[in-house]
């Protein structure tokens, strides 16, 4: 038979919905599992209004227990008077049966006391009694609240309670709320009563009423998507179908409608994010686009089950669509107004961080710091003045009415600033991208200069909160400091930028005010780890990273290394020198500080002679790693002949500092590019 | 309907509920959950169910009767119940049948907003409710008042009574819904939103407005000590409508905001505990 809850509450915040149902899932699994019930497959789904668990074919009673416990040896049962000992009174205690329920049993060891344990199932119907209540307790929310006497929590009131084990009631209470089989249909609706026969007919029974509840997810987001866009076919139009506001209309809507109104077209002025902003997240309407993605005079609002009355919940939803978006236009125009110059002088009265002053600090800071990186790339001068205008205006449009109602429309909204002003257009772009990415693996600034000012941004972000001490433990990095990290990371490596972890932490710390915090020293390997976790998503294995680290070494040439040395390694000729490296670093970690200079004199033995002589006569390379690891194959053999024939620790100290000299020489060769010594054996 | 007939319907639709009608609490007040039927009648487990007007003075918000959409005081419609009904979602559903606006035919939308009063030390759990898209009523489960964790739970219903209006009679702007069949809301209150705006931004006297606050915290604080809860209450409400003109006048720092609001919950939190005292020594002495 089948099993049905249905927790009924008032309205469920949306973001709540899903949680709660992934939870109520994995929680009925795991207490299934502890009640040896068992089962075919089971679900979760619901509307704000209702989280529902159905469960197909659940067996009709528990599974027995039936299981042997060894106790005590068989002397310990009872003793001379023919009582129970302690002992076997305790054993018997401990697994829940009388001691006259104690048997003996021969063993290889002798005979020993054994509790037989056997359990009946017990009645499913019975069980499911406990399992629904503690299945609605277990359920937990961001924020939950408490609205009747029994200070039972939860995110809104229950106000009624579906439990079913086939036409069955399964009959607890919970909140003062008593469990029956009656659904209720949508809340604008007189409440009557839907009952419900069995946990089969659930569905289509809140489907088939006057007005149809959509109770499955999937479903409800299939209905909102064709009805919308039936509403933009007839205008000829498609709609904005934003992730987000899907779901989010899907969760506060039991059977979601859409109609389509219509908008001033004085509001078209409105910069394109600002007015999809305003009606995707302050009033939840579906903005309007023709086919090239152009934004069009039109809304689509959804309501919820009821259809009639279109006209004149249209012109209210209009009304207050027109409201929001006059505000818009008003703050707009403000800032439009004041100018960029005007708001970066606000800068100044907007702080930073703690110890590391204001935003208009922060903008000094980024300008100079983009000046000095744009010349290490010897950026030509033109590009070079665009980026360093487009990083004195980066954090203007923090200082914008727009912005300050819109967070999110930071950056975009700087440039489209820009762009009213008349400024060059790479600098738009550039104020544009500034906050790119927005995660680890989003869009990146397309243009250069935009890529500069960015990667500025986050440097100076990243050495100021180190310096100030707060540096990202664990779970803990309320200021997204790995996001900003990997973004400059990202940036340098899509560019292919020759700058070194050591170079961009030296530049991006020499403005920074003093703080007796500063933890800048972590930062270095704070941003190796982004790197290392690059490396690892292209399946680079952990000892090739660990050669190729390297905090002079520029980022991308280190990303280069890795993936030429990955390659490189399926020679087994360069396993073998990368073998032979590893005993040169371990002999040479023990070898005295100051060693004479190689004596060739010294050199007597053949091996010795032939080594030397093929460490000289490696052809010398410069920026090519590729042809380096290949021209090391050449000392494979004579470092494998050296090693199985010279002894390096003799007890003439002057020949065994002479042979640590060749050693050493060998290693510059060996080590020139990456830390061979890290290398592991491959099999 | 007229926006008085939008008072009196709801008056009429709560009263059926079992409501006592009150009439406005006579002192300055920024919400209707100042009025002290609701700050005491949320705090014992005494049942309560009461409904009033309470207009709402937010000095800062006035414009001087100039932005159609702004005003320095306006209506409260407050329903409060004690302990809250398990139909209360539809008895609010049919109220506002009563007043011309079928649930059935419009969109109605509870949008979650969990309600918070620092001054009061109060917070609750509800929404805010959209009518077609507009928010016209804040819903509300009280789950602290003044500090204390609240049993039973007093369920806050306060319509916007503009809103309604606004809405119920197709008006643009405040101050052309109609307040019966010949007087608009403009011709009522204009005159007095600009006076107000002159007094509140231009004219209220800083130190005079610093002095009443010392002496209502002064005089709140002694009225507890003799057990006078409800006259020390008063004092408590005056210095949170002191501290709203002082805001509206430019005249307070941040940390000076962050002080007096610790102070008037501080206040709330005294007149709250010796109300409960009392109330329990009368529930022992039964």
């Amino acid at each position: 038979m089948n099993a049905l809850l249905q927790i009924g509450t008032e309205h469920l915040p949306a973001r709540f919905l899903r949680p709660a149902l992934e939870q109520l899932k994995e929680n009925t699994i795991k207490i299934l599992a502890e009640n040896r019930l068992n089962y075919e497959a089971l679900e979760t789904y619901g509307t704000y209004k209702k989280l529902v668990l159905e469960i197909q074919n659940l067996a009709a009673v528990s599974e027995d227990i039936s299981k042997e416990i060894k106790g005590p040896p068989a002397k310990l049962l009872k003793d001379a008077d023919g009582k129970f000992t302690p002992q076997a009174l305790g054993f018997a205690a401990k697994n829940g049966i009388k001691a006259e329920q104690l048997v003996v049993k021969e063993t290889d060891k002798g005979p020993f006391i054994y509790a037989d344990i056997k359990i009946k199932g017990i009645k499913t119907e019975k069980l499911l009694t406990t399992i629904f209540p503690e299945l609605i307790k277990s359920l937990n929310f961001a924020k939950n609240m408490v609205w009747e006497d029994s200070g039972f929590r939860f995110a809104r009131p229950i106000r009624s309670i579906i439990a079913l084990y086939g036409s069955k009631i399964i009959k607890f209470e919970i909140a003062g709320v008593k469990s029956s089989n009656k659904a209720y249909g949508l809340s604008s609706f007189k409440q009557t009563p839907i009952i419900i026969k069995n946990p089969e007919s659930y569905k289509d029974a809140l489907k088939n009423q006057i007005h149809p509840i959509l109770v499955d997810i999937e479903e409800r987001k299939k209905a909102l998507i064709r009805s919308i866009e039936g509403c933009t076919k007839l205008l000829g139009y498609q709609a904005d179908l934003d992730e987000d506001l899907i779901n989010e209309t899907v969760n506060f809507t039991e059977h979601p409608i859409a109609l389509a109104g219509d908008m001033a077209l004085s509001f078209m002025k409105l910069p394109k994010k600002l007015l999809t902003t305003v009606l995707k997240t302050q009033i939840k309407m579906f903005p309007v686009v023709n086919k090239k993605g152009e934004l069009q005079p039109h809304f689509i609002a959804v309501r919820d089950g009821v259809s009639v009355n279109q006209e004149e919940v249209k012109t209210g939803f209009r009304n207050v669509m027109t409201a929001r978006l006059t505000d818009a236009v008003f703050f707009f125009e403000n800032d439009l107004k004041l100018g960029l110059n005007n708001m970066r002088s606000k800068l100044k009265n907007i702080n930073f961080i703690d110890g590391m002053g204001t935003m208009e600090d922060k903008t000094k800071r980024i300008t100079d710091l983009t000046n000095s990186i744009a010349k290490l790339l010897n950026f030509n001068s033109v590009d070079a003045e665009n980026a360093k205008l487009a990083a004195s205006y980066a954090y203007a449009d923090l200082a914008s009415s727009v912005v300050y109602e819109f967070t999110d429309l930071q950056g975009y909204m700087g440039g489209v600033y820009a762009q009213k002003e008349g400024r060059a257009q790479d600098v738009c772009t550039a104020l544009e991208e500034f906050y790119l990415p927005l995660s680890a693996s989003s869009d990146l600034p397309k243009t250069k200069i935009g890529s500069l000012v960015s990667l500025a941004g986050k440097l100076d972000t990243l050495a100021a909160n180190f310096k100030a001490g707060q540096v990202p433990s664990g779970s803990q990095d309320p200021f997204a400091l790995r996001r900003q990290a990997m973004g400059a990371v990202r940036i340098i490596l899509a560019n292919n930028w020759p700058l070194s972890i050591n170079k961009l932490v030296e530049l991006a710390s020499r403005n920074l005010p003093e703080n007796a915090n500063n933890q800048l020293a972590q930062l270095p390997e704070f941003l190796w780890q982004r790197l290392q976790n690059i490396l690892e998503d292209s399946l680079i294995p952990e000892d090739i990273i660990s050669a190729v680290k390297n905090f002079d070494t520029s980022l991308n040439i280190v990303l280069l290394n890795a993936e030429i040395l990955a390659e490189q390694l399926k020679s087994e000729t360069l396993q073998a020198v990368a073998e032979s490296a590893k005993r040169v670093a371990n002999i040479l970690k023990q070898s005295p500080q100051n060693l004479p200079a190689l004596n060739l004199a010294l050199l007597k033995e053949q091996e010795e002679v032939a080594l030397n002589k093929a460490v000289d006569d490696l052809p010398k390379i410069k920026d090519d790693f590729k042809k380096e690891l290949k021209n090391l194959s050449a000392l494979k053999q004579p470092l494998e002949d050296f090693f199985a024939k010279i002894m390096v620790n003799t007890k003439e100290a002057e020949i065994k500092n002479n042979r640590l000299a060749l050693l050493t020489k060998v290693k510059t060769v060996l080590f020139n590019t990456v830390d061979l010594g890290k290398l592991k054996k491959r099999g | 309907m007229n926006f008085q007939d939008i008072i009196h319907n709801l008056q009429v639709y709560w009263k059926k509920q079992g409501c006592i009608v009150v009439q406005p609490y006579d002192l300055e007040k920024g919400a209707g959950t100042f009025n002290p039927f609701t700050f005491f009648g949320s705090l014992t487990p005494k049942p309560t169910s009461v409904c009033y007007v309470e207009p709402c003075r937010r000095p800062a918000d006035g414009r001087y009767g100039e932005n159609p959409n702004r005003l320095g005081k306006y209506y409260q419609f407050q329903v409060i119940l004690k302990p809250s009904p398990a139909n209360i979602q539809q008895l609010y559903l049919n109220s506002l049948k009563a007043i011309g606006l079928d649930p059935e035919i419009h969109d109605v939308r509870w949008i979650e907003d969990d309600w918070q009063s620092p001054t009061l030390g109060a917070s609750g759990v509800g929404w805010e409710i959209w009518l077609d898209g507009m928010e016209i009523t804040q819903f509300t489960y009280f789950q602290i008042m003044a500090g204390y964790n609240l049993k039973p739970i007093t369920v806050e219903i306060t319509y916007g009574l503009e809103r309604l209006a606004m809405y119920s009679q197709k008006k643009d702007t405040i101050f052309d819904i109609m307040w019966n069949d010949t007087t608009t809301y403009g011709e009522m209150v204009k005159e007095s939103e600009r006076q107000f705006s002159h007094y509140n931004f231009e004219e209220a006297n800083v130190a005079n407005l610093r002095r009443y606050v010392e002496e209502n915290d002064e005089e709140c604080r002694s009225l507890c000590k003799k057990g006078l809860y409800l006259p020390a209450y008063d004092c408590a409400m005056r210095v949170s409508h002191y501290f709203n003109t002082l805001e509206a006048r430019g005249a307070i720092s941040v940390s000076d905001r962050t002080n007096i609001i610790a102070k008037i919950r501080h206040l709330a939190k005294l007149c709250a505990g010796e109300y409960i005292k009392q109330h329990e020594e009368k529930e022992a002495a039964k």
